[in-house]
């Protein structure tokens, strides 16, 4: 039995109903058409549905809609204002840290999270904090850059 | 001002926006008015013949508007091998099965419903009476003399078979002075792009069909969609949006594309299926495990006599393309070494199992794990250097190898010597304390095939076409398909260079929609750069010719004497006399009032395609071919057997590298790909279910893992690429597990023969040195 629940995405509120046992993402891509956010593994083991929940990065195929209601999420469509590329986002655009493109989206909002909460991250700390979101084509390398240039 | 004034130089790719803000639409990313889900019911027996389906209940469920089987598709199969005179019983796979299931996954019947939780419930509904059959699991029971036969028409259950004996081996082998044999093995590995296989199909009431596919070959899969639901092929239009990774596994026509249309037409409404991961490792292709042994001959000095080469292939229960996959098993062991007797005995067998095809390095990456291997072996029992052997039995460019493949620019001394050096080879080898070890191996692959295993007579293999706009800027139409590698920005780059423009942004790629953009065979056998690369190049170099003849009456100049570029076109040698592009387009428009559109075109040069010696092992196979060599620097843990890759300096000879940002990305992430199948990808199944159909369980490389990767760039300046280029996307793959596990030797003593190189075989193989 569908339920009606409010979302609070990138700053807008949305009224929807869902089944109480589908997902964030499943809420988001499905019911407010934010495609952004990729299904990748449906398990909690890529990173490619990762969204900030009040600030952190949460994968989004791990929680139910029902359970991010009352809460500040904010998807990739939400990161650049106005038109314009955050600068981490225009960082990914600069250092070729994109090929196929459909790890990053939940790439950017975990490095987003990590430097929101860590400015100054180390190499190391870059690492860890985009640990759980896999890319099969780029190695990382260029990620690794694009996101170590905020960190200067 | 160096030579060129776009190409060669770090460009960004022309769908960076689109692809980290969210908005760049894959295939699963449609939403459709009135769409369905469709979820398709899968063999829960390896082997099985059906007896009856019974779908009356699941269509009495609520929600649901078609449920398909076997009996709603035409008798033609799907598969991509279907080149004349290849014989039709190649094609052996259904998109539904019809009388048998041969694997645990294998397609059954499909639902389509008005949410996926009632697509699920439906497909439960579906009743199917089966009659178990006998089951082999591995090759040795399958190649028993009284096993059932998997397939009918192929005796024995060999699917394929490949022999072939060039030169004389025995003569060769008589006049060696040293002779090793040896036996390795390799495991199945899944490609694990990113975006599990998506579609999204709409079928239209005047008969038409159009998906969104995420594929690598939509030229290809249009025609076998067409067949399976039976409208002509004018009437599919297959447009290929982002495509989130391939890496070989979407060039095969997957089923998921002829049941979406189906059910489309079934139902009356558009109908997207997504598989799950799940459903992606355990029911498409993957990478074939072999089991290789190999004999080679050397002369005193390492120059190399001759390779005498069995392989046994496990191909799961169908066919796929691995009537190619098992030939350039042989035949890529033709470089980058001279080799003047070759003698190949390749069996790949069915078995019901999930199914092998291509993987990225296609067919080298066995065989080149094995000859890299005992390269260092032999180096080592002749006391020879590692870099020597392999550069006194270099080809090099001008080089016909012994069945026809020619080489037309050969990087691969440099790639030898740049990979050492970034590995610090001298002070390195042999030098380090124990436990650490540096190692290298090369490479060697084919770029851009010579004929297609698809179609019999293609048009041409790539076409691109190129058009103007009134404001003076382009329009690039390709049917070549970019799932990830940043081929669009590529091109536009070479025919943004070949034009004479100021920058990309002054003409757009419009890629791959069958109904709108020239037929292209499709992203596979490193074939794009040099086959739509080329193709680019003419469209573009037609277009400035016919610019350049309107810029001539302006100028009242002859064209001979004008030259484009950065925009403008310009007497020669006086740069104040010119236009820009931008009037010479415009006058044209005014004057000739015809629109003006070029067609560029390719075909592999006619010394390469012909297939006539295909049974001798003699085929000019590709248009040119690609050369490496990575450098590993590894440090193992003698206690708990861990390989730790700290470092591979990776040499890639892409020929000239149109954007140096793409090649570098293409080699970090092979290094990745190929360090996760030295280290620990390992698809695994147990009584034909799948044991690791998940990334907690088949595990590939995080940040975390990486090793630093230096990536370098070699230029061998191809005469048959488009301004030099070869592929830069398919042979880094090849060379890095074999540098690690000759790293591994030189760091422990041990030599680890099967992949991947786990803890427990390290330690297993410490134990059995008596080292510990």
């Amino acid at each position: 039995m569908k339920q009606l629940i409010e979302l609070k995405v990138n700053e807008e509120s949305y009224e929807t109903a869902v089944d109480p046992h589908r997902t964030l993402l499943e809420a988001l891509r499905e019911n407010l058409g934010m495609t952004g956010s990729k299904e990748g593994c449906d398990l909690g083991a890529c990173g490619a549905c990762t969204v900030i929940i009040d600030g952190k990065a949460v994968l989004a195929c791990l929680t139910l809609a029902m359970d991010a209601q009352g809460k500040d999420i904010t998807t990739i469509e939400g990161v650049a204002k106005e038109r314009k590329l955050s600068p981490l986002q225009q960082n990914f655009v600069d250092y070729g840290a994109i090929q196929c493109g459909y790890c990053t989206p939940g790439m950017i909002m975990s490095a987003k999270a990590l430097l929101d909460e860590n400015p100054k991250p180390t190499e190391a700390e870059i690492k860890r904090g985009i640990s759980g979101n896999l890319c099969r084509c780029t190695g990382y390398t260029k990620i690794i850059e694009a996101i170590a240039v905020r960190a200067k | 001002m160096g030579k060129y004034s776009i190409i060669g130089k770090r460009q960004v790719r022309t769908d960076s926006a689109a692809k980290v803000t969210g908005s760049a639409k894959f295939a699963g990313d449609f939403i459709l008015p009135g769409m369905l889900v469709g979820k398709i019911l899968r063999s829960p027996l390896p082997h099985a013949r059906i007896l009856n389906i019974d779908k009356s209940k699941a269509l009495k469920l609520k929600g649901v508007r078609a449920v398909a089987t076997g009996k709603d598709i035409t008798d033609i199969p799907h598969g991509t091998m279907r080149v004349d005179p290849l014989p039709a019983i190649l094609r052996d796979k259904y998109s539904l099965a019809k009388e048998k299931v041969r694997f645990i996954g294998d397609e059954v019947a499909a639902v389509a419903a008005t949410d996926e939780d009632i697509a699920m419930e439906a497909l439960e509904l579906i009743k199917v009476e089966y009659e178990e059959l006998p089951a082999l699991f591995d090759i040795w029971e399958a190649m028993k003399p009284d096993a059932i036969r998997i397939h009918e028409n192929f005796p024995g259950n060999i699917s394929t078979m490949t022999t072939f004996h060039l030169g004389d081996i025995e003569k060769a082998f008589a006049e060696s002075d040293y002779i090793l044999e040896d036996k390795y093995e390799t495991q199945r590995t899944h490609h694990s792009y990113l975006e599990p296989h998506a579609v999204t199909a709409e079928y239209y009431p005047s008969g038409d069909v159009a998906l969104w596919s995420s594929t690598q070959t939509p030229f290809y899969d249009k025609v076998c969609i067409a067949e399976t639901i039976g409208i002509p092929v004018n009437k599919v239009r297959v447009i290929k949006p982002h495509v989130g990774g391939g890496f070989g596994a979407k060039g095969e026509v997957h089923t998921l594309f002829p049941i979406s249309a189906l059910l489309s037409r079934m139902s009356g409404k558009p109908v997207t299926i997504s598989y799950t991961r799940e459903e992606d490792i355990s029911t498409t292709t993957r990478r074939h495990p072999t089991i290789i042994e190999q004999k080679i001959g050397v002369k005193k000095d390492g120059r190399i006599m001759a390779f005498d080469s069995k392989i046994l292939a496990d191909g799961g229960a169908y066919q796929s393309v691995s009537m190619i996959s098992i030939f350039v098993m042989g035949v890529f062991q033709h470089g980058p070494y001279k080799l003047p007797n070759f003698r190949f005995d390749a069996r790949r067998f069915y078995t019901n199992k999930p199914y092998c095809g291509a993987q990225r390095g296609h067919g080298a990456i066995q065989p080149r794990f094995v000859i890299e291997s005992m390269m260092d072996i032999i180096a080592e029992n002749l006391n020879l250097d590692p870099i020597e052997i392999r550069k006194i039995n270099a080809l090099k460019a001008g080089d016909t190898t012994m069945n026809n493949f020619k080489i037309r620019s050969c990087g691969h001394i440099e790639s030898l010597d740049t990979a050492s050096e970034g590995i610090g080879w001298k002070k390195n080898w042999k030098k380090l304390p124990h436990g650490k070890g540096v190692g290298l191996a090369c490479n060697f692959f084919a770029s851009g095939p010579g004929f297609s295993q698809f179609y019999t007579n293609p048009p041409s293999h790539s076409g691109v076409n190129i058009t103007t706009e009134e404001d003076g800027t382009f329009l690039l139409y390709t049917g070549s398909s970019d799932i990830g590698q940043g081929s669009e920005t590529a091109l536009a780059m070479i025919a943004a260079e070949e034009i004479g423009l100021s920058g990309i942004d002054q003409l757009k790629v419009i890629a791959a929609d069958t109904a709108t953009t020239p037929l292209d065979l499709g992203t596979y056998g490193s074939r794009l750069i040099v086959c739509a690369g080329n193709a680019a190049k003419m469209a573009a170099f037609k277009i400035k010719e016919e610019l350049i003849e309107t810029a001539a009456e302006m100028l009242e100049a002859n064209k001979e004497d004008l030259e484009a570029r950065e925009g403008g076109i310009y007497v020669k040698g006086n740069p104040e006399k010119g236009i820009t592009i931008k009037q010479a387009v415009k006058t044209r428009f005014q004057i000739k009032r015809i629109p003006l559109t070029t067609v560029g075109y390719y075909n592999p040069p006619v010394d390469t395609g012909d297939v006539s010696g295909f049974a001798e092992g003699k085929v000019s196979l590709a248009a040119t071919w690609s050369f490496g060599c990575h450098a590993a620097e590894v440090d193992v843990d003698e206690e708990t057997g861990v390989v730790k890759v700290k470092k591979v300096a990776a040499a890639h000879d892409c020929g000239f590298a149109i954007n140096p940002p793409a090649v570098e990305g293409q080699i970090e992430g092979c290094v990745s790909m190929t360090f996760g199948q030295a280290t620990c990808e390992d698809y695994r199944t147990e009584k034909g279910w799948s044991m690791t159909n998940s990334f907690l369980d088949y595990k590939i490389p995080t940040s975390e893992d990486m090793p630093e990767v230096q990536s370098i760039i070699v230029e061998s300046i191809d005469s048959e690429g488009p301004f030099g280029a070869k592929e830069a996307s398919e042979g880094a793959n090849i060379p890095t597990i074999p540098a690690i596990a000759n790293a591994v030797y030189y760091a422990t003593g041990v030599r680890i023969k099967d992949l991947p190189i786990t803890p427990e075989k390290v330690l297993r193989a410490l134990e059995k040195k008596g080292g510990k």
